[in-house]
């Protein structure tokens, strides 16, 4: 029932807080009116008995004193103008009846007298009043009348004129309530229907109509300034959707600004790169020139060319010059002796040539590499990694001998590895480099690398290089692979940085391990085992 | 005047009382046959007589000093005393002690509050009314021109009833208040003319004199 009354519409729930209440108020103002009317009616229903006990009692002493039966009875049937009294009677103090009138019980003499007051006899009231003269006792006037038929009569009367008092109480209360939910109702039902046009149809530039200075018109005063703030957000959102759009499109321009920008600093950082590399290579090319430059400039051919104009000088007399002269006997055994010296150099120079040419080939190869850069993926081969190692070892292998640097080799048997040959090169040479770097920077003059090449799992197999150098200081080892971290003077931070990328690059990785400053380093190169034999 | 006298010395009281005794212990050997009959009659006006006094008011004069007693006063022959003395039953009146005398001589009978007169006098009424005039006394007979004579009440028998008849002028010169409710219940006529009960008219209520009972 709560809960249905709950779903009613206000209009209907008013009407029947209003009915209700009206009903309520009535119902107990007619129980109070109700209650006290009986009240009344009985307190004044004895009252009445009293009084006119009081009259006729007082009237009746002379009757009583003198025993005279008429005045007596004329006396009681005064009393018949009162119609709820059914009957009286005027008694002697001794129990003799004088007079009596109508019907009523009286005791019978010799039986014992009733009490004085009030008695209920069934639906009568009996009312037993004395009579005395001057403080004597004279008899008792006995009233007797019909209550219960008066009390019904008034019931009647009043349950009517509280069911037409209802009644048109009611009837009042739902026109005064039709006039009256208007008042409370208008402005509700203003509101709601301005919610439901803005529901709708969306258009929040609809207000809703302030009617009165109430709590509903408060209520329309915030709902209309929630509209304007609605309202004035709705305006800023579509701003401010035009203005993210455009800051997209900015965005997804600059994005392309910047993937130019990458791209291009990425062309830069593969040219730095390859710059890096062939500095690297040519440092070696630059040492090859210049000790052939120095062997050739200490070269012999000069005497040759010396022993070659003797001879010519000699011409005709050859044989005496060779067999007699002190210089001609000496000059076979010079001569001989320089072509072994000019074969020697020839051999070296060739050398020298050959590394050289490897060197620029390196170079040729780095260059080349360049433009296969943007692939994610180069040409790879499948290799051994003692063949790996030994070919950035004979790149580097110059520097490490002017140093004085001992390479300890410590090779395990491990299957081929798949890598891009130049990449890999790339790395260990500039590990090679670094090492060599750190130990030239080291004062120990005895300094050592040890290589060393192990299975490091299932998939791939690890180059272990570690120096006896200056050592990396803890807080640097996790910076060491950054890009511009750099502990060299003339050093650009770059070497290991492409020497970790280009080991991802492979699948592989590299990692650096120091116990601290002056302890030497540890790189290892992890490289993924080949699937396919080498090639 | 001659009847005038005030009250009587103790023994002369006794005297009297004395007589009213022998009168009473003569009065039913005289008359067997009318006794009962005249006996119930006299109960009544003994009873009547004291019921009167309820309904009338005397004068304060008459009534002070405080602690006088009542005095009812008998003339003539007395059949009545003793009634009244059995109907009164050591009652007091008006808050007195009640004193019964007969009175023998005229001059004892101003100071009286009810003097009863009886049938015996009947031809010496108005010298004995005469004198106890104007003395605030309640006057009672039962002679048929009672009240024409200036007495205040007669009683008058109507068939087994006592019924009384009420002289107003008498009760206006002697100062005595008569309840109305005693009014209405004295039979009309008031001046001796005898008329028959059933003519008799109910005094109408408030017109007649209110007591300050």
């Amino acid at each position: 029932m709560k809960s249905r009354v709950r779903h009613f519409p206000i209009q209907r729930k008013l009407r029947l807080v209003v009915l209700g209440t009206c009903t309520a108020a009535l119902c107990v103002a007619s129980a109070v009116l109700f209650a006290l009317q009986f009240y009344f009616f009985q307190r004044d229903f004895r009252r009445d008995l009293v009084v006119v006990a009081e009259i006729v009692a007082a009237n009746s002493t002379a009757a009583l004193s003198f025993n005279h039966a008429e005045a007596a009875q004329e006396n009681l049937a005064s009393l018949k103008a009162k119609p709820q009294i059914t009957g009286a009677a005027l008694v002697f103090a001794d129990g003799r009846p004088l007079a009596h009138m109508g019907r009523v019980t009286i005791p019978s003499p010799g039986e014992a007298a009733p009490s004085l007051g009030f008695h209920e006899d069934s639906d009568d009231f009996v009312y037993i009043h004395p009579i005395t003269s001057e403080g004597e006792p004279l008899g008792a006037l006995y009233l007797q009348a019909d209550y219960a038929r008066e009390a019904s009569k008034l019931h009647k009367l009043y349950a009517s004129i509280l069911i037409a008092v209802l009644g048109v109480s009611f009837f009042v209360a739902v026109l005064v309530s039709w006039r009256l939910e208007r008042l409370i109702l208008g402005p509700i039902q203003n509101l709601a229907e301005t919610a439901r046009r803005i529901a709708r149809e969306n258009d929040y530039s609809v207000r809703a109509s302030k009617v009165a200075d109430d709590e509903v018109g408060s209520f329309t005063e915030s709902f209309n300034s929630m509209l304007d703030r609605i309202e004035t957000r709705d305006t800023m959102l579509l701003h401010e959707i035009a203005e993210r759009r455009r800051a997209e499109e900015e965005l997804q321009h600059a994005q392309t600004e910047l993937i130019d920008a990458s791209r291009q600093a990425g062309m830069a950082e593969v040219a730095t790169g390859v710059l890096h590399n062939v500095g690297n290579v040519l440092n070696s090319v630059n040492v090859s020139a210049t000790l052939l430059a120095e062997r050739l400039d200490e070269s012999r051919a000069a005497n040759l060319a010396r022993a070659a104009a003797m001879l010519r000088d000699h011409n005709g007399q050859l044989g005496d010059f060779l067999a007699n002269d002190p210089k001609g006997r000496l000059l076979p055994a010079y001569i001989a002796d320089l072509s072994a010296d000019l074969e020697n150099e020839r051999r070296e120079a060739r050398t020298e040539i050959d590394l050289l040419t490897r060197n620029v080939e390196h170079i040729k190869d780095i260059v080349s590499m360049q433009q296969t850069y943007a692939r994610v993926s180069g040409f790879t081969e499948s290799l051994t990694a003692a063949a790996l190692v030994e070919d950035a070892l004979r790149l580097n292998l110059d520097s490490f001998m002017r140093r004085h640097i001992i390479v300890e080799r410590n090779f395990a048997p491990v299957p081929p590895v798949e890598v891009d040959k130049h990449k890999a090169l790339q790395i260990l040479i500039n590990i090679l480099r670094n090492a060599e770097h750190a130990m030239r920077d080291a004062d120990d003059p005895d300094q050592r690398l040890n290589i060393r090449i192990r299975q490091h799992d299932d998939h791939t197999v690890a180059i272990d290089l570690t120096d006896t150098g200056v050592g990396i200081p803890p807080e640097n080892l996790t910076r060491i692979f950054s890009h511009g971290f750099t502990t060299r003077k003339d050093g650009h931070g770059f070497g290991l940085h492409s020497a970790a990328l280009a080991a991802l690059q492979m699948g592989g990785r590299l990692t650096a391990h120091s116990d601290g400053i002056g302890r030497g380093a540890t790189f290892s190169l992890e490289i993924p085992i080949s699937e396919s034999p080498i090639s | 005047m001659s009847f005038c006298c005030d009250f009587k010395p103790r023994p002369w009281r006794r005297l009297c009382d004395a007589l009213s005794v022998m009168v009473l212990l003569v009065a039913p050997l005289r008359m067997p046959a009318q006794n009962v009959e005249e006996m119930r009659e006299y109960r009544k006006k003994a009873e009547c007589l004291l019921s009167f006094t309820r309904f009338i008011e005397w004068p304060e004069d008459k009534l002070a000093p405080a602690d006088e007693p009542f005095f009812i006063g008998v003339y003539g022959v007395d059949r009545i005393s003793p009634l009244l003395l059995e109907a009164l039953q050591g009652r007091s009146i008006k808050g007195r002690s009640v004193i019964i005398r007969h009175l023998l001589k005229r001059r004892d009978l101003r100071s009286c509050h009810v003097l009863f007169i009886s049938r015996s006098e009947q031809d010496r009424l108005r010298p004995i009314l005469r004198a106890v005039r104007k003395r605030n006394i309640l006057t009672v007979g039962e002679c048929d021109n009672f009240l024409l004579q200036g007495g205040v009440l007669s009683f008058v028998s109507v068939g087994n009833a006592v019924r009384f008849r009420l002289n107003p002028e008498a009760a206006a010169r002697e100062e005595l208040a008569i309840s109305s409710r005693l009014q209405q219940l004295a039979l009309p006529g008031g001046l001796g003319l005898i008329t028959s009960p059933q003519e008799r008219l109910p005094a109408p209520k408030g017109t007649s004199q209110t007591t300050g009972r």
